[in-house]
């Protein structure tokens, strides 16, 4: 984790949060699923992105990076749609991303209430890698520390993916990490790329770059470093 | 207008069914009378006919005013028949209700027994003759025109029939006198459909004391379920479906169900699926009868373990009770894996599967030569779309009121629909790629020349 205060008061205390936090996530010992590009991966906690415990990704592409996710991730996974959502998602499709279409259960909520308690009887069963919840409704922040401590507790990652029309991120929220991902133009034919920002790393910095998914190579590749788009105050690179 | 029924005061005033208000009123100024509820009495009579379900699984309501118990092999658990038959007719008078009830061979003779015997009539076995005999011919269960005949003629009491040549009864009277009683006599089978299909995997407990504390009702179902499981065990199979009845001392019964995802007979596992329902309980005065029944049963033999699929196996046994923990709450039927079927729709080349089975594992290639959308919508939505030269891709569309330039199309794609399952099957259809400015990426299809759009690319 990056300790950039100068302060030894201060990253005593940095270290002191950082052990509650990983005594509420449980004893597990952590992992982390490398993206493949060194250059995000550097920015994230040992050196890709943590697993067990919750992420949040939104915007109108972020069923490609989540599947790109889950293909990296090649664990069984559940997916809880809400049963109101008109966009389902299309299990074929994860072939190319190197999931095999069967791996995902769907699990269809009646409420918001059922989706979250479906995702985190998910996460805490330990039976599961990922478990992803299509998010039509807000979400306060104790549902989402629940949802993260479940995570913790089972080992799995759970990604929520607000489904909102406007996208905007759930907030506040306890997800480790915060991404959008907007489609950009894409160049070559079956190669989407996207504007993948990071909005939110508890423990490192931001960032915004644009990627390119290559599915004959299965990886994820970066095309450039987002420079020409104005940095909100969001999105500098400061610590947590 | 006329009096339905009469309660057993009026009965003693000289007050009858049938009778007409203003005679009735004549006889008893004071006499309160309430609109019948047809509907409201048969429903209650089968909520009876449940509740019943203590005694036997084989009840069902009789008439409009009757409940036939089949308790073959029941009587033992409740201390005999005489025991049963107190127990039954003291809850039910607790509850209100003035009973006659009767035990006997048939149902026939049961009918008559407790409509024309002392109020607690047991017939010995093979009494049913010799009790019959000496009642009137409408303990038959005749209808009125019948009895009313026999009378004529002198034919007051049932023993009187046995004298006469069967064949000038059923002339007379027809074949349903015969057969009424045979049946009664037990010469003629006659079946009781019980309400609901009975099962042979049933437990029931009685605690000593009624349960009142969640702790003791968990305890008790975890007696129940042991018991079922060793049986279930012994059976082979495993519970696909589990019901707990719960009866109150009030008469209240609740029923909880549990389904599981593929054959169970674990206890333990079986008890974690009954915490929630159980938490809603609300024991009232008391739970006093518990009975757990196993509706739904599948094979299920001795775990074998495999060399090969060890892991996937182990996988799918991890997986089994978070399933059946999200299918009891959520329904089965929303939990389900996308299989592959062979259909070239896309919106039919899933289908949905029980997320127990194993994975279908297909090598086939996707039917479409490009890659299928990551989403797709519930059904194709019907945009307008701005075309330009013929095979080139729309140059905008506008869906849901809002207009969506395009920069980029990729097709068309051709898909024909399954023209040979009817004859008005719709046109074909062909699919367009499309990008947009921002970079959205979409699939559109034009089918007889209107335009849809059915799925987004990430």
């Amino acid at each position: 984790m990056t300790l950039s205060s100068p302060n030894p008061a201060i990253q005593d205390l940095q270290r002191q949060i950082a052990r509650l936090e990983r005594q509420g996530a449980g004893a597990l010992p952590r992992s982390s699923l490398p993206l493949g590009i060194p250059r995000i991966d550097a920015l994230l906690p040992e050196g890709g992105l943590p697993l067990g415990c919750l992420h949040e990704v939104s915007g109108a592409a972020a069923d490609g990076f989540l599947a790109v996710i889950a293909g990296r991730l090649r664990a069984p996974l559940l997916w809880c749609l809400d049963e109101e959502e008109n966009e389902r998602p299309y299990a074929p499709a994860l072939r190319p991303f190197g999931l095999a279409p069967g791996a995902a259960v769907f699990a269809c909520c009646r409420s918001s209430k059922d989706l979250l308690w479906a995702m985190e009887e998910g996460l805490r069963s330990g039976a599961l890698g990922l478990v992803v919840a299509d998010v039509r409704e807000r979400i306060d922040l104790a549902a989402s520390r629940r949802l993260q401590l479940a995570a913790g507790a089972g080992g799995a990652t759970g990604i929520l993916l607000p489904r909102r029309s406007d996208s905007a991120p759930l907030n506040p929220s306890a997800a480790v990490t915060r991404w959008r991902v907007e489609p950009a133009p894409q160049r070559r034919r079956n190669r989407p790329r996207w504007h993948l920002e990071l909005l939110r790393n508890r423990k490192g910095q931001h960032g915004a770059w644009i990627v390119e998914w290559q599915e004959k190579e299965g990886r994820l590749a970066l095309v450039s470093a987002l420079a020409d788009r104005p940095a909100e105050a969001e999105r500098e690179s400061v610590p947590a | 207008m006329r009096l339905d029924s009469v309660d057993a005061r009026a009965e003693a005033r000289g007050l009858a069914p049938g009778m007409p208000l203003p005679d009735a009123r004549g006889l008893a100024s004071d006499l309160q009378t309430f609109p019948a509820a047809p509907k409201a009495e048969a429903a209650l009579l089968r909520r009876l006919a449940r509740w019943c379900e203590r005694y036997t699984p084989w009840t069902a309501p009789e008439g409009r005013d009757g409940l036939f118990l089949e308790i073959t092999g029941c009587a033992h658990l409740f201390g005999g028949e005489a025991a049963l038959l107190g127990d039954l007719t003291r809850r039910l008078r607790g509850f209100g209700f003035t009973v006659e009830a009767g035990l006997a061979d048939s149902p026939g003779a049961a009918w008559a027994a407790a409509r024309f015997g002392s109020g607690t009539e047991i017939v010995a076995p093979g009494g049913s003759r010799s009790f019959l005999d000496a009642l009137p011919v409408q303990a038959l269960r005749l209808t009125p025109e019948a009895a009313e005949g026999l009378e004529r003629l002198g034919l007051r009491r049932v023993g009187q029939l046995h004298a006469l040549p069967r064949a000038t009864l059923a002339a007379r009277f027809g074949r349903e006198l015969l057969c009424r009683l045979d049946q009664a006599l037990g010469h003629e089978a006659e079946s009781i459909s019980p309400q609901r299909p009975t099962n042979a995997l049933r437990e029931r407990l009685e605690p000593t004391e009624p349960l009142i504390t969640p702790e003791a009702l968990g305890t008790a179902l975890e007696r129940l379920l042991e018991r079922l499981c060793r049986r279930l065990e012994s059976g082979g199979s495993g519970a696909r479906r589990l019901d707990l009845l719960l009866f109150r001392v009030d008469g209240e019964r609740r029923r909880l169900t549990i389904g599981t995802s593929r054959p169970l007979r674990d206890p333990r596992r079986l008890r974690r699926l009954f915490a929630e329902p159980l938490e809603t309980v609300d024991p009232g005065f008391g739970i006093e009868t518990l009975v757990l029944e196993a509706p739904r049963t599948d094979p299920l033999t001795a775990a074998q373990q495999g060399l090969e699929r060890a892991t996937a196996r182990r996988r799918s046994d991890e997986l089994a009770p978070l399933l059946d923990r999200l299918g009891n709450r959520l329904g089965f039927s929303r939990l389900y894996r996308q299989a592959p079927a062979d259909r070239f729709l896309p919106e039919r080349a899933v289908r949905r599967q029980p997320p127990a089975e194993t994975p279908t594992a297909t090598a086939e290639a996707p039917p479409l030569a490009g890659r299928p959308p990551l989403r797709l919508l519930r059904r194709p939505w019907p945009i307008e779309a701005e075309t330009g030269p013929p095979l080139t891709p729309p140059e905008a569309f506008v869906w849901r009121g809002r207009r969506y330039p395009l920069s980029a199309g990729d097709g068309p794609e051709r898909i024909l629909p399954p023209w040979w399952h009817s004859p008005n099957t719709p046109g074909a259809r062909d699919y367009w790629r499309v990008e947009d400015e921002a970079g959205r990426r979409f699939w559109i299809y034009r089918q007889d020349g209107a335009w849809y759009l059915q799925g987004f690319f990430p």
